[in-house]
């Protein structure tokens, strides 16, 4: 994830960039399957990008970065179940 | 009073600690009937039920919960002691967290007293054991903020001791005040009668009541350790030196 | 090693406690999703029906607004790093100013909410939707708190590159409030089927 961190500019406008042009994509898309699954995995990179490059988990000390990723990973895949029962 | 009887009450009342919290679980978790706690959503006539068949546990639990829980009263009163000796001579936070300790332990008796009376005529009018029974709930659920206070004055003091050997770990006042703001949801018993924010709900009952004791456990033990230092330290300085035992 | 290394390799010097304090807020907030969750799927048409009566483009304004904050945040951090401290203070206003945009927004969302009737009882979904955003929103007014601290120390000058700790522990909390929103947004206005 060296990307996310090195560039917090270049990410800080992609996530801006992404928010607006999944909105314009998706805002007609309510309901639908595969838009809601899009949309979390979306949502998962985007927080993945902040978690990465704005909180700097990779450089924190201990099990930090396994707690947070594990954090996104369990939201994540709470949310895609959920969608797909 | 001597130096030894004054640590005989601190040691003492830092194992008020663990007492109010194993007779806090015995008579209020578990002979009170509150693991699992009865559902706001309750009929009157159903609640009226579970009182009719838990009456002697409910009874002893709720009236030995009213007793029990001044244990956390010398504790308290430790904790400020412990807080006012780093705090120095104007110690604000140790009175707050006195003040708060102090109120902890009213609101806790009065929800008890609440249901004391809700079992104390078993054949009376389901109505008005359902309002005692709301009373005792909204009571201990709504009036956590003396707490919440209490908590953060011990962070806050915690976070500010610079001895090489402090009170409580830093980690441990961050999870303080987070178990404090961990309360919040329980405003929303005053409204919800259904969902994971009514008084049986994950995020208004278990979680903050976990938090609560949680904190109780980690600060206890520090302050029992805490304690145990300054006995071992007087040891020592009165077999090095006995004429300094006193500074 | 340059000194760019040097700065990419270091830890951000967030202590322990505050990092258990955020991961203990994000724990609580992956509560919230699943016990949404859950309900939803046991009674869907209700969600799905009211979820159409939010008002979504305030929400994915909401979500530009935060994000927008958390850029500035990474910038105060920089220019701390520089030793930038006139800059850093800039920043964190700014990045104070979105959670006060953000703040109005969501005032005039419930407010508009309120007018049309609809409450924290209206129905499960309702009371879901005031909690979760509720409780969020509680966490960036405790984060504009935190910026604002940091913005008047900052132009009192108590924060250099040697002495960062309270900016980029701050900073951690301000990104962990958007990162939050970041799910809450599509989970209350968006999902569903």
């Amino acid at each position: 994830m060296a990307l996310f961190r090195d560039n917090k500019n270049l990410v800080a406008m992609g996530l801006l960039l992404a928010t607006i042009v999944s909105w314009f994509t998706f805002e007609e898309f309510h309901g639908y399957v595969i838009a809601s699954v899009v949309i979390i995995l979306i949502s998962t990179v985007k927080v993945k990008a902040v978690m990465s490059s704005f909180m700097e988990i990779e450089a924190m000390p201990g099990p930090w970065k396994y707690m947070m990723n594990g954090w996104l990973a369990v939201v994540c895949l709470s949310m895609l179940i959920a969608e797909l029962m | 009073m001597d130096e030894k009887t004054a640590f005989r009450h601190e040691l003492i009342s830092a194992w008020c600690g663990p007492a109010f919290l194993i007779s806090f679980i015995i008579f209020w978790v578990i002979l009170g009937q509150n693991f699992p706690n009865p559902s706001p959503a309750l009929t009157a006539d159903a609640l009226q039920a579970r009182y009719a068949e838990n009456l002697g546990s409910i009874r002893l639990g709720f009236i030995i919960s009213m007793i029990i829980v001044v244990f956390y009263l010398p504790w308290t009163a430790l904790l400020s002691t412990q807080m006012a000796r780093i705090e120095g001579r104007f110690p604000v936070m140790a009175y707050l967290q006195l003040l708060g300790g102090g109120l902890t332990v009213m609101v806790v008796s009065f929800s008890a007293f609440f249901w004391v009376a809700a079992a104390f005529r078993p054949d009376q009018d389901p109505a008005t054991t359902q309002m005692l029974t709301d009373l005792g709930w909204l009571c201990i659920d709504l009036q956590y903020a003396c707490t919440t206070l209490q908590m953060i004055a011990a962070a806050l003091v915690g976070l500010a001791d610079k001895r090489e050997v402090p009170l409580f770990p830093r980690w441990a006042c961050y999870v303080t005040i987070w178990c404090g703001l961990s309360f919040l949801p329980a405003s929303l018993t005053g409204v919800l009668k259904t969902g994971p924010f009514a008084w049986d709900g994950i995020l208004s009952y278990y979680i903050p009541y976990a938090c609560w004791l949680g904190w109780y456990t980690i600060a206890s033990t520090y302050m029992i350790k805490e304690v145990n230092r300054r006995i071992k330290a007087s040891e020592g300085a009165a077999v090095t030196s006995p004429s300094l035992s006193r500074a | 090693m340059s000194v760019s290394t040097i700065e990419k390799e270091r830890a951000p010097a967030v202590e322990e406690g505050i990092l258990i304090f955020i991961f203990a807020d994000m724990c609580m907030f992956a509560l919230f999703f699943i016990t949404y969750l859950m309900e939803r799927n046991a009674d869907p048409t209700v969600y799905i029906a009211s979820q159409a009566k939010l008002n979504q483009t305030l929400g994915a304004i909401n979500t530009l607004i935060l994000l927008l904050s958390s850029w500035f945040v990474v910038l105060a951090v920089k220019a701390l790093k520089r030793n930038a401290q006139q800059a850093c203070a800039v920043f964190l206003a700014s990045a104070f100013c979105c959670g006060a945009v953000f703040i109005v927004n969501k005032a005039m969302e419930y407010s508009a909410k309120i007018q049309d009737g609809v409450t924290i009882l209206s129905n499960d979904f309702f009371m879901f939707y005031y909690i979760i955003t509720g409780i969020h929103l509680a966490h960036v007014v405790g984060g504009m708190v935190i910026l604002l601290v940091l913005f008047i120390n900052t132009r009192r000058g108590k924060y250099s590159a040697n002495n960062i700790a309270a900016v980029e522990s701050g900073g951690v909390y301000w990104h962990m409030v958007d990162l939050l929103w970041i799910f809450i947004f599509p989970l209350i206005y968006f999902l569903g089927a």
